[in-house]
């Protein structure tokens, strides 16, 4: 009886991973290697014809512009009637201590650009033209924020976070002279 | 010759525990699997532009992807077509810029016949530029390539999320 219980100790089973770890110590460092850390991606650009005269003014084609000032972003529709406004706002810097930085309020210029979609949803459903007219010294920085602005907007529906269209056909211009 | 009592003790458990210390490399693996698949999710595929040190692009939201073009690089100093400089930034404000728009027809003739797509929106070209280029800048950049026939501009743009 005594000589059935007794167990031959057995040493444990060793798994030679050597061959694996290899092959995990070449792939990290050449994933590591390929891995992109900042993703450059484009926004498509509408220009228009430069040969051609100017269609913008046809009768049943109504131009959206977005005027980016010094100061301020105006919203036109069609082309030199005002309908909104954006100031500037003061932004806070991220690091403490830093002087607050003054830029433009995009967030006010989507709720814009969405009541105006809305607007147009009856008259024009087809709409996805917007001109953006710059005066000559907005830096680059401000005329892509813009664009990402009037080119759609992101919503909440139920829990996923879904991105809705604006007007993705963007034509870049002059601002016109402010009058005074 | 006599051991010291310590000599002896450690002997004998050396003979007592025969068995090799042994290695646990299992959360090594761990990590090490997780770390291959994060990477391989992560790198993607291969970037047709190659960001510059020079170069600060603005940050936008877009998700579109870039695709296969002629690229215009416009930096503090110089504008370079595929990383050749054409025309220094001076001589192109002063508006000389002879040499961009010869390297620009050039490149068009070398491809002369267009696609269907190509005849409809021009040829394509991508800008990337600083983001703190003024406008008056960037704009005459797109109308010397716009009279060369490449009207289809894309800006390549640094993509960051989405706030809130």
């Amino acid at each position: 009886m005594r000589r059935l219980t007794k167990r031959v100790e057995q040493p444990d089973a060793e798994l030679d991973i050597t061959a694996f770890m290899n092959l995990m110590i070449v792939l990290v460092p050449v994933l590591l290697m390929s891995m992109v850390f900042n993703h450059i991606t484009v926004l498509e650009l509408n220009l228009p014809d430069l040969t051609g005269g100017t269609t913008s003014d046809s009768g049943d084609n109504k131009q959206l512009e977005v005027v980016i000032r010094e100061d301020d972003i105006q919203v036109f529709y069609p082309s030199q009637a005002l309908i909104a406004t954006v100031d500037k706002i003061q932004v806070p810097a991220e690091d403490e201590g830093a002087e607050p930085t003054i830029s433009y309020d995009f967030d006010k210029l989507s709720t814009v650009m969405q009541a105006v979609k809305k607007q147009l949803i009856q008259s024009d459903p087809e709409k996805r033209d917007v001109l953006i007219l710059s005066e000559p010294q907005i830096d680059y920085q401000a005329i892509i924020s813009t664009m990402d602005t009037v080119r759609s907007y992101t919503s909440v529906v139920v829990t996923d976070v879904v991105e809705v269209e604006l007007f993705p056909s963007i034509s870049l211009g002059d601002a016109p002279e402010v009058v005074q | 010759m006599r051991m010291s009592r310590t000599a002896k003790r450690m002997s004998q458990n050396n003979s007592r525990m025969k068995n090799v210390a042994k290695l646990n490399l299992v959360s090594l693996m761990d990590i090490f699997t997780i770390l291959v698949f994060f990477l391989l999710f992560n790198s993607g595929d291969s970037e047709i532009l190659q960001s510059n040190k020079e170069i600060e692009l603005p940050q936008s939201v877009s998700e579109q992807q870039p695709v296969e073009s002629l690229i215009i690089m416009v930096t503090e100093q110089e504008i370079l077509i595929e990383g050749r400089e054409v025309v220094s930034m001076d001589e192109f404000l002063a508006g000389e810029y002879q040499g961009f728009t010869d390297e620009l027809d050039y490149r068009a003739s070398k491809r002369a016949s267009l696609s269907d797509e190509e005849n409809i929106l021009g040829r394509p070209i991508t800008i990337m530029a600083n983001s703190d280029l003024e406008y008056t800048v960037l704009k005459q950049v797109m109308a010397v390539s716009a009279q060369s026939g490449y009207r289809n501009i894309s800006l390549a743009v640094s993509k960051v999320a989405r706030e809130g």
